[in-house]
């Protein structure tokens, strides 16, 4: 919001050093966010908060400052000469919906010229932004940036038996504003009206047929107090934002129609003649008195944890427009000024005391005490350990959008239909993801078209899928993908990853972490057929892992390589952490006995494992894939499966003799069931 | 005469072990000299028994510390052959090394465990929350309720129903304190949204939120306590601003500006020449808030914080783009 410093200097002393003045607006709250040169002045661009509507202006911005800089305040000028009838000879106010309009205040000025308004006003419209019209709606203009009240003017002429009703519209009823456009209206909206028709969306824009023009001859000039949730919902149903909606929103002074009307028929009868009927018609059904609010200074000193004077605090409120009496028990019964629509409790006052002494000089000290909670909640520990867990087994960490592309969640997602923003900024970035690796998969193929021929990501992340009712959901989600396109051999590189690579990553971290998973085959999105692998911990889905299916990855924008990936809902890991528990060592070797079978190469190595498993061998401790080999030497459909098996007894050395009838025990096992024979 | 001897086969030992080059050959010397059937030594023991009784002592000591003088030089002769033979083969070091498959954490993951470690030696917990929203918890409980201007301070996305993509990590304050009673000292980091995409902004950015309940909290605990986080953060002295501000659900509230932790102060582009980073949002809790989740606030006083992870993130790093967060451009996350 811009205000020319010098048209501030004209109510209140200021110092020649603009930066004091900018560091002081800005450490006391109205912070001064830029500074330009405007018609050969100094304007600042302050960043008014929303709870500040009475510092949106020249007079408020200038009190400000008279109470930072001790100087006296210079009100503008409100006397203005009744030359004219009494005002309610010439119109009358009627206001049928006073919650939304508690107070309407109307002056009439008859028989005046509208012209240009004189150089020194439209150069401080200028300085503010605003465009410069016609002397009357100029005045307008001047009177709200000046004194911070909305005001509007109505050629009378054309006003229906020359008369206001402030009311709901009704059904079917509609308005051609200021701005060109016709708007339908309902009982929604608040709308200033003459005898017959609308004539004003109240508080945000006039309509076009009663605006003054060249030809205006008398006017009617509003100054009202209208609801400010009113006025938002009609601003934004229309998307009209006005310098008059801005301020209704934010809340008016209710005492700021009297000065504000004075002040602008003062300056049209100065600018444009004619003659200011007798007094203002002033409709106010409920005028409401001044707010009191206690502040005790225990108080104020105990939540800022800071001294401050009683007569500090007591100074700093009078000289902010506040009433209050000394007190001796120093609990004070303060009157809230009617242009501070934002104060209405202690902590408000403690927050003026605060903003006016100076933030600078609170202690800086320390709370003592621990969360009793403390510490981190058990499924973010599990993500540091998995984030640690990943990084140094190769992977790199990424973060995605939560919001993702339509076709990447149809191409990755869970299949129901995805959450949909219902205001998305593009259509890219318009449902959310319901898996991680679509997006994963996305940044793969940028990557992939910046040369990128290999990559091993994570992320940690959550996703959004419906549940069966369709309600919304949010879960904590891994997904690892590993990707590879014929890279370059470069020195030291391991060999291009592949599904065992990621299944193998999958295990270590599973073990690493105490949960005992099995794999198995499974289908579905976005997998490729026959390599997809369920990750189960008895009957519960840990996730799955698989090679992706080329559509999948084109959808993505991958158009060639392999990736590999994996997604873990880590509300299912979580709770199956566990500690890792010590076995004892045994002092006893152990005797390893190495096999080689040929069997059918569509034998499942899990199979024979699951065999061997079965062995009645006592003290076999393990059964380990050495070599899976197929090609020369070895006939066609068959393969060469070499394992060994581990023995190991807790009481004693084992002899040949122990493992001598393991041969037979195996082979009596693989040979009938697998058709295995012995290499 | 015999010492003589004895001197001979000293030198013919060292003649013959150094010359011996292969373990098999140094098998042999010691074959030669101090085996047990037909060695060198026997030799001498036998012609031992020839001598008179009183030189018998003097000669049999020379020849003991002979044949334990012989024995080591073997031992050491064969250690040296086995050393060799054990011995690496020469490398060309100024190969670059064969390197292990390392990944790396993205820059937020790091800034944010180290946020998180600082405040969890100040005894706090770290909490967290949905990141689809409902508007309860995201505004009116923080004292913004609908049709009131301080919504239009966040743009939000929204969803089907009352649902929105949350616009900060403050709803998690809610939930924190509708499920438990003070003392509260919690930090909750994590995704927030917003609906505006700039050159500065991105719709997706990362927050931690602060806040502590319990009896006798005043906003000089709150200074302090980002006076010393920051000073850990950045590993550096620097000095907390307070600038009066306005957010719905904190009153008094405030700005922290941050002395300039790449100039120290003095003025640099980042601080736009001011000396001053403007890091977060602050203040003590609103009565109001404490209204919505019952607690009292004439017993119990509060301060919140907010700060922007990604900002820390590239102050720290000197990042100079949002963009690159969430770009996951290898050659971008290479570098953490
Ligand atoms: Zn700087």
């Amino acid at each position: 919001m811009k205000f020319p410093i010098g048209w501030i200097a004209q109510h209140v002393e200021l110092p020649a050093d603009e930066e004091a003045v900018a560091r002081a607006f800005t450490l006391s709250g109205s912070e001064v966010e830029g500074r330009e040169h405007v018609e050969g002045e100094t304007v600042f661009d302050f960043n008014i908060t929303v709870n500040r509507p009475d510092c949106m202006n020249v007079y408020g911005l200038a009190r400000e400052a008279s109470v930072l800089l001790g100087k006296p305040l210079r009100p503008p000028d409100t006397d203005c000469a009744e030359a004219g009838p009494p005002v309610a000879d010439l119109t009358g106010v009627t206001v049928e919906a006073p919650d939304l309009c508690p107070r309407y205040r109307a002056r009439v000025i008859t028989g005046l010229r509208v012209g240009q308004s004189p150089a020194w006003m439209q150069k401080r419209l200028i300085q503010c932004g605003i465009r410069p019209i016609n002397s009357v709606v100029d005045v307008t203009n001047y009177v709200l940036l000046e004194m911070g009240h909305p005001l509007h003017a109505f050629d009378m002429a054309k006003l229906a038996e020359r008369r206001i009703v402030v009311r709901r519209a009704r059904a079917g009823e509609t308005i051609v504003t200021l701005d060109g456009v016709q708007r339908k209206l309902d009982a929604e909206r608040l709308v200033i009206a003459d005898a017959v028709r609308p004539v004003a969306l109240a508080g945000v824009m006039g309509g076009e047929e009663t605006g003054v023009t060249e030809a205006t001859a008398d006017l009617l000039l509003e100054g009202a107090v209208f609801d400010p949730v009113s006025i938002r919902r009609t601003s934004r149903a229309f998307g009209m934002h006005t310098d008059a909606s801005h301020r209704f929103e934010r809340g008016v002074d209710p005492e700021g129609p009297v000065a504000a009307l004075d002040r602008a028929a003062r300056l049209i009868v100065e600018l444009c003649g004619g003659r200011l009927a007798k007094g203002a018609v002033d409709v106010r059904p409920a005028p409401a008195g001044p707010r009191a609010v206690t502040l005790r200074h225990a108080r104020l000193e105990a939540l800022l944890g800071m001294r401050v004077r009683p007569e500090r605090c007591s100074s700093i409120l009078r000289s902010l427009g506040f009433g209050l009496e000394e007190s001796a028990t120093r609990v004070w019964a303060v009157t809230v000024p009617s242009f501070r629509v934002d104060v209405s409790r202690e902590a408000d006052l403690i927050e003026e005391v605060v903003r006016i002494h100076g933030l600078e000089d609170l202690p800086s000290e320390l709370p003592s005490g621990v969360d009793p909670v403390g510490g981190r909640p058990p499924e973010q520990a599990l993500e540091e350990r998995l984030r640690d867990l990943l990084w140094a087994s190769g992977c790199s960490e990424t973060i995605h959008m939560s919001m993702t592309d339509p076709a990447l969640e149809a191409a990755f997602g869970a299949g129901r239909e995805p959450a949909r923003l219902s205001n998305p900024l593009t259509p890219a970035f318009s449902v959310l993801r319901t898996s991680l690796l679509g997006p994963m998969a996305a940044s793969l193929a940028r990557n992939r078209a910046r040369g990128a021929r290999r990559a091993s990501l994570f992320e940690l992340g959550r996703v959004y899928p419906r549940g069966d009712d369709g309600a919304q959901r949010e879960s904590s989600g891994l997904a690892i993908l590993l990707y590879a396109d014929a890279p370059p051999a470069r020195w030291g590189s391991p060999r291009p990853p592949g599904l065992l690579e990621l299944k193998g990553k999958v295990e270590a971290l599973l073990e690493r972490l105490g949960i005992r998973a099995s794999f198995e085959s499974s289908e579905g999105r976005p997998f490729a057929a026959g390599s997809c692998v369920a990750v189960q911990a008895g009957p519960v889905r840990l996730g799955r892992l698989g090679a992706l299916d080329p559509q999948a990855l084109e959808a993505a924008g991958l158009k060639s390589g392999a990736a590999y990936g994996a997604e873990l809902d880590l509300g299912a890991l979580s709770p199956l952490e566990s500690q890792p528990k010590f076995a004892a060592l045994s002092r006893f070797p152990s005797v390893v006995r190495d096999f080689s079978v040929m069997v059918d190469k569509r034998v499942p190595w899990g199979d024979l494992l699951g065999a061997l498993k079965s062995l009645p061998l006592a003290d076999l401790r393990s059964a380990d894939l050495v070599d899976c080999y197929e090609g020369r030497g070895v006939s066609e459909g068959q393969r060469s499966v070499t394992f060994s098996l581990t023995f190991q007894a807790a009481d004693r050395t084992l002899t040949e003799a122990d493992v001598a009838p393991v041969a037979d025990a195996v082979m009596g096992v693989l040979g009938p069931r697998f058709g295995a024979t012995l290499r | 005469m015999h010492l003589e001897r004895i001197e001979q086969i000293r030198r013919d030992f060292s003649r013959d072990i150094e010359e011996a080059s292969t373990e098999s050959a140094l098998l042999e010397v010691k074959g030669k000299y101090v085996g047990k059937k037909r060695g060198v030594l026997q030799e001498l023991m036998a012609a031992l028994k020839a001598l008179p009784p009183e030189e018998r002592r003097a000669f049999g000591q020379s020849v003991n510390a002979l044949k334990e003088e012989m024995e080591a030089g073997v031992e050491a002769a064969l250690g040296r052959t086995r050393a060799a033979r054990n011995a690496p083969p020469p490398v060309d070091v100024t190969l670059p090394g064969i390197r292990p498959e390392l990944g790396t954490i993205h820059p937020i993951s790091r800034v944010r465990r180290e946020i998180e470690e600082i405040f969890l030696s100040m005894g706090y917990a770290v909490a967290s929350g949905p990141e689809v929203e409902d508007a309860y918890h995201n505004f009116e409980a923080l004292n913004t309720p609908a049709d009131h201007p301080s919504r239009d301070i966040q743009d939000t996305f929204y969803l089907e129903g009352d649902l929105l993509l949350r616009t900060q990590t403050s709803p998690v304050q809610i939930r924190t304190m509708e499920a438990r009673k003070p003392p509260i000292k919690i930090i909750a980091p994590g995704r927030v949204f917003r609906r505006d995409d700039d050159v500065s902004h991105s719709p997706m950015f990362f927050q931690v939120e602060g806040l502590v309940v319990d009896e006798g909290i005043t906003m000089a605990h709150l200074k302090g306590t980002l006076a010393h986080f920051y000073a850990k953060l950045f590993q550096k002295d620097v000095v907390v601003r307070f600038r009066p501000s306005y957010f719905p659900f904190t009153e008094p509230s405030a700005e922290t500006d941050l002395s300039c932790v790449l100039c120290d102060g003095a003025g640099c582009p980042v601080c736009k020449r001011t000396g001053w980073l403007e890091v977060g949002g602050c203040g003590m809790v609103d009565p109001a808030v404490f209204g919505f989740v019952g607690i009292d606030p004439e017993r119990y006083t509060g301060f919140a914080f907010g700060l922007g992870i990604d900002r820390m993130a590239m102050l720290k790093y000197g990042i100079d783009h949002i963009r690159h967060f969430c770009d996951n451009d290898l050659r971008f996350l290479e570098q953490f």
